[in-house]
Parts: C-alpha cells; structure tokens; sequence
C-alpha cells in the first residue's frame, strides 16, 4: 500500500468513526460525572420580553404623551373558568409584544433618533434573528453586504468579532486558513488576487519569502 | 517598556476603570484565552513555544449608555524569547452625546462603505435627529498588524477621513452615499467617490434582496470597485441562492512598478496589471434540520504584468450534518477546489465537534489536500488536530491539543498546544429599573 493509499484508507475511516460517534449519541452514558447538555437551540425571542426598564422610559414615554394603555391592553375579557388559561391569556394581553419596542427603536419608519436600534439592547439569543443570507457562502460575501449597509454589522455583532479574524494573525489556531493552506497559498493568490489585501499587505508576503532559508523535505 | 504594553496597559486600566464607575445597570464582560504550543518551526527547525493571551474586555450601559470595549493579543515565544508582535484595539462609544448624536473615539474599526475595512486610531460621529437620512463623519490614522515575519516596508504614516448621508427610515432598504479620502505619506492614495444600496423586494417571487457599491476614485478618475448581488430562496426545493459579480481595479496603470507607498493594493498590483472581474454563485440546500449541503464557486478573470489573461476557478462543497438539530454534535465534511496558473488544489476535509456532555467538549479535524503547482512542486499535505476540554469551573474551560501534521517540510510534524479559556458576563443592577408592570386587571366573565 502506497503512502497516498494509507491517507485515503485513514481518511475513509475517520469519516466512518465520526458517522458511528454521532450516531451513536443516544447510547452514550450518563453518570453522576458525566451530565449530558440540555439542547442550545432555541427560536424564541421571549428573552427579550423581560429587558424593558419602565424607570429608564418614564421620561420620553410622558414627553411624547404615552399612556399605558399604548402598550397594554386591560380591556380583555377572558371567558374561561381554568386559572393557569386565564393567567396566561392575561400575561399575553398585558404583553405588548416586540412591534410595540419596534416602533420607536427600529428596524422601521418610525425609528426614534435617540433609541438605540441594535438587537443586543434586548435579544440576548440571536439564534432567530440571524438572516438567511449568513448561512449561503457567508465568509465570501459578507464584505459586500456589509459595505452596501455600513453600520448594519454593529446591530448584532462587536467589532472584535471582525478584528478577530481581518487583523490579529496567530501560528496557533486555525483561523482563517487551514494549516495546509501555507503550502499551496500561491495557487489561491493567482486565482482571486483580490481576496489577499483585505486583510495582508505586501511586506508580510516579501519578509517570508525574503527569509529563503524554508528547507523543503527531498 | 514598549509603546504596545503601555497602551495595552493603559487601555486595560480604562475599560477597568469604567467598570469600577458607580454605573447602575451596567453590564460587563470579558473573555479571556490564553493559548500555547510545543512545535519545530518551519522557518529554521528549532523549537518554537509560542503562547497568546487574547482578551476582549467591555462594558456597556455606562454614562449616556456608552459602552467601552477593548480586544487585544499579547504574543510571546517562551522557547526563542522573540515576540513577533502585539494587537490592542479599543474604544469608547457614546451613543446620545447630544441626542441622536453617537461619537466612538478610539482604536476602531472602520467599515465605511465599499472602501474596505480599516483598523484606525479614530473618532466617528454619526448624526441621526429623525429626518429620513443620518450623516456620519469619520477620520483618523490607519494602524496594521502584520505581526508575524512582517517589516516596516510598507509606511504606517496614513491618513484616512471622510463622511456619508444614509437613509435610516426606508421600508426594506437602504442607501448610502460617501465620500472616502486615503493618504499614505501625504500622498492622496484616493479620494473614494461611493455610492451602495440594499432592497429587499419581499412581495417578488422568492422575496429576493438586491444589493450594490460603486466606488469612483475622484483622484485617479476610474472606478476603483463596483459590485452587485442578489440574494433569493427557491421555495421547493428548499434553496438559499447567492449570485454577485465584481468589478476591481484599484490601480490606474500609468506605472507597471510604482512605489509601494504609492499603491491601493500592492498585493493585488504585484499579480494584475488590469481590473479584475469576478463572477461567482453559492448555494445552500437544508435537507431537514439536521441536515444541509452547501456549495460555492468564483471565477476571476485579469491580466498579469505581460497582458496574458490569468482565469482562476475557486470552489467550496460540504455537508453539514447536525444530529438531532440541536447543535451539540457538529460533522462538517468539505471539498475544496484552487485553480488557476500557479496551478492546481483539491482537498477534502473532516470537522466533527462533540459538546454533548456538560463539562467535556471534543473535537477533531482533519484537512488533507493534493496541489500540483507550476514551479513543479506536488504533495499531499495532511493536517490533524484533535482536542479535548473539561470545563473546570463555570465559564472556566481547559483543553489540550494536539496536531499531527504532514507536509513538504516535515514527514512528521507534532504539536502539543493547550488553550484555557475564561468568559464572564456580569449585570450591575438597577434597583428602581425593575419596576413591575401594573398588575393585569381580568375581567370577571359576564
């Protein structure tokens, strides 16, 4: 069997192994050591429902002549006799729900200058606000979107999550480049030119390839 | 002591000095990863110790509601004693200075328009009163951080300002219009006349958005950059489809060698001697919701310093496979694709990722690739890594690594690296902020 053969072999098997680990996962055991996780996901965005601070909009509320009854509704009339129902019609009544903080702090027309607009101020999970467009060929596109809105970013993200990856370089982690990629960067150089520069500027690439002294394995 | 310790420090200081203000409400947080690793190093084969120290530290919610936030890298080579280079960012945003005026002042990163993103020691303020469209002004020095192998070659003695007007209040869109001035060494690099837009047509049959930029260099008269994409989704079968093209030529061909100084993008100048266009298509197809495929491919057209034209291909396929959807086990397998006439690459690789159990995180990755390249040159580089980590405390998570590597240099290359990582988030309570909601008044059924 050839050295390429045994990669081929390997990599086949691997693929296998990782198939039968995930698949596996029901089986796996839990002990008083090993607690298995409750599941991440979630698609609701009712953690925001709790982030309003009545104290911090008394001021401009009053000013623009809101009342209560602008966000919550006391006129329903709840015709049930179970308890838990009737507590949780009443809870969904009094809700006003997100349009009603939308409406002044935006996305929409009626945006109010002075409210802060990123979904941070009240969405702690953005699992359901994460846009379609982020999961076709994200890492390749993003920069276009981001150019044609600027500022739209910071609705949702911080700025070290773009430093982290434009401007800090690490030999440890695998950032933005796999470990390979230092063998055979000159083929992708040639074929996107422009994709270099968004992050490199010439002298990294001159004081490598100045140093001359890599001795490649005959 | 170094200019970089002493802004790194005062910057720690400040971010700790704003926490420590009385500011009710106040919420902050950091996350620390200290990182290290036992290797031969390429360059001359002696043993290299590296170890990172990343921190990204803020608070927000301060006075007026500013935030405060800085991110830094401190690097040193414990084996060599060499310390290729320190990052440190930071800056302060007051988002109602004067109402509906936000002003950042700091290390920032700027993203103004189709002028690309920029590190800047700078002050940003952005007026937003109400009208339909908000302005915002900008400028300051652009810093770099080629810290490894990198050189002074290219000057930091830059300048960077300008301003847009933007529609804040439109339905489904946005237009920006921008004015963007670069100076290297007190010579204008451009003078960035931009136009971008988005808009969403969610009525159209897959609810496409379209999005653009422009850039016109005033300076040189030409379009330095223009760009135009669209995305949409198929509804059955379920597809996310991107398609974009881009126009790029950053350069005025009056000097096939220039000054460095003087040069947009030396980089892309050291390849291409005319604009660059690139046409490219990505799409994603979400079988269940444990299970998608995704597939991108990019092809670039220029011509090189003896008017040859250079076609390159660029492709990216995998399948992601997330059993039972909830995120906890991830199974990534990748095809990738490079050609063009530096020659050709293929590879394939595996990520599998595995938090199932609270406290032990697992992952693995391999990446094995075949390049054939024009100076003759043909391997088979293979990289492995594997990882385990135990969290030892809330928010505290340790991890052991290790790489096994094989490439045109060595026949083996092993690494043994850890990774100790620390996040926080604290809340400062508000006492008078939590006040309840009246108390809900049901009425009696009639």
């Amino acid at each position: 069997m050839t050295p390429r053969h045994a990669v081929v072999v390997a990599v086949i098997g691997l693929v296998g192994a990782t198939a039968l680990l995930s698949a596996c996962r029901a089986y796996l055991p839990t002990t008083s050591f090993l607690h298995k996780r409750a599941s991440p996901v979630s698609l609701s965005t009712a953690d925001a429902r709790h982030r309003f601070d009545h104290a911090a909009h008394a001021e401009v509320l009053a000013a623009s002549g809101q009342t209560c009854a602008d966000c919550h509704r006391f006129d329903v009339l709840i015709d049930t006799g179970e308890e838990a129902l009737a507590d949780a019609i009443s809870a969904r009544a009094l809700h006003p729900g997100g349009a009603a903080c939308h409406y002044c702090h935006g996305p929409s027309e009626t945006k109010m200058a002075t409210a802060p607009g990123n979904c941070t101020l009240c969405h702690t999970n953005l699992q359901p606000l994460r846009p379609l467009n982020h999961d076709v060929s994200w890492t390749r596109v993003h920069a276009s979107l981001a150019e044609a809105q600027p500022g739209e970013c910071d609705n949702c993200h911080k700025q070290s999550e773009c430093i982290y990856c434009h401007q800090t370089r690490d030999t440890i982690q695998t950032i933005v480049h796999d470990r390979n990629f230092l063998f055979f960067h000159s083929v992708e150089a040639r074929a996107n030119p422009m994709q270099c520069g968004s992050c490199h500027r010439e002298d990294y690439c001159i004081r490598c390839h100045q140093q001359g002294n890599v001795e490649v394995r005959q | 002591m170094r200019l970089g310790w002493r802004f790194g420090t005062a910057l720690c200081w400040g971010v700790v000095g704003l926490a420590a203000l009385p500011a009710r409400g106040a919420e902050l947080w950091g996350d620390l990863d200290l990182l290290g690793q036992v290797r031969q190093g390429y360059q001359d084969r002696e043993t290299e110790a590296p170890v990172d120290l990343y921190g990204d530290l803020g608070a927000a919610n301060l006075w007026h509601g500013s935030e405060a936030e800085t991110y830094f890298r401190l690097e040193q080579d414990l084996a060599t004693g060499d310390n290729t280079g320190d990052f440190y960012a930071g800056y302060a945003r007051v988002p109602n200075l004067l109402p509906g005026v936000q002003a950042t002042v700091g290390r920032q990163l700027l993203n103004e328009g189709p002028g690309g993103v920029f590190v800047a020691d700078a002050g940003k303020v952005n007026v937003d009163v109400g009208w339909p469209v908000s302005f915002t002004v900008y400028g300051g020095a652009p810093q770099y951080f080629e810290p490894t192998y990198s050189s002074p070659i290219i000057s930091q003695d830059e300048l960077l300002w300008g301003g847009n007007i933007r529609t804040t209040r439109w339905r489904g869109g946005q237009l920006t219009l921008g004015y963007q001035q670069w100076e290297r060494q007190s010579k204008v690099l451009r003078q960035l006349v931009s136009g971008s837009g988005v808009q969403r047509m969610a009525r159209w049959w897959g609810a496409p958005q379209f999005y653009g930029t422009v850039g016109y260099d005033a300076d040189r008269q030409n379009v330095d950059t223009a760009t135009g994409g669209v995305d949409f989704t198929v509804p059955a079968p379920l597809l996310l489809v991107n398609l974009a093209g881009t126009y790029y030529q950053p350069q005025d061909n009056t000097d096939l060698l220039p000054d460095i100084n003087w040069q947009e993008d030396p980089i892309f100048q050291l390849y291409s001697n005319s604009n660059l266009v690139q046409v490219r298509g990505g799409v994603r197809r979400p079988f269940s919701r444990s299970l998608s495929a995704y597939a991108d491919y990019s092809y670039q057209t220029y011509d090189n310093a003896v008017d040859e034209t250079q076609n390159g291909h660029l492709a990216h396929a995998g399948l992601l496979w997330l059993p039972e959807g909830d995120g906890l086990e991830q199974v990534l397998i990748a095809y990738y694709l490079a050609d063009s006439s530096g020659g050709n690459v293929n590879g394939v690789s595996l990520y599998y990722e595995n938090q199932v159990y609270e406290r032990i995180v697992f992952r693995f990755r391999t990446d094995l690739a075949y390049y054939d390249k024009e100076s003759n040159q043909s391997d088979w580089p293979v990289h492995t890594l594997t990882g385990i980590g135990y969290e030892l405390a809330p928010g505290l998570l340790g991890q052991l690594l290790f790489e096994a590597n094989r490439n045109v240099i060595f026949d083996v290359d092993l690494r043994f690296g850890f990774a100790l990582s620390y996040n926080f988030r604290h809340t400062v309570e508000r006492p008078e902020a939590v006040s309840e909601p009246p108390e809900p008044v049901a009425e009696q059924p009639s």
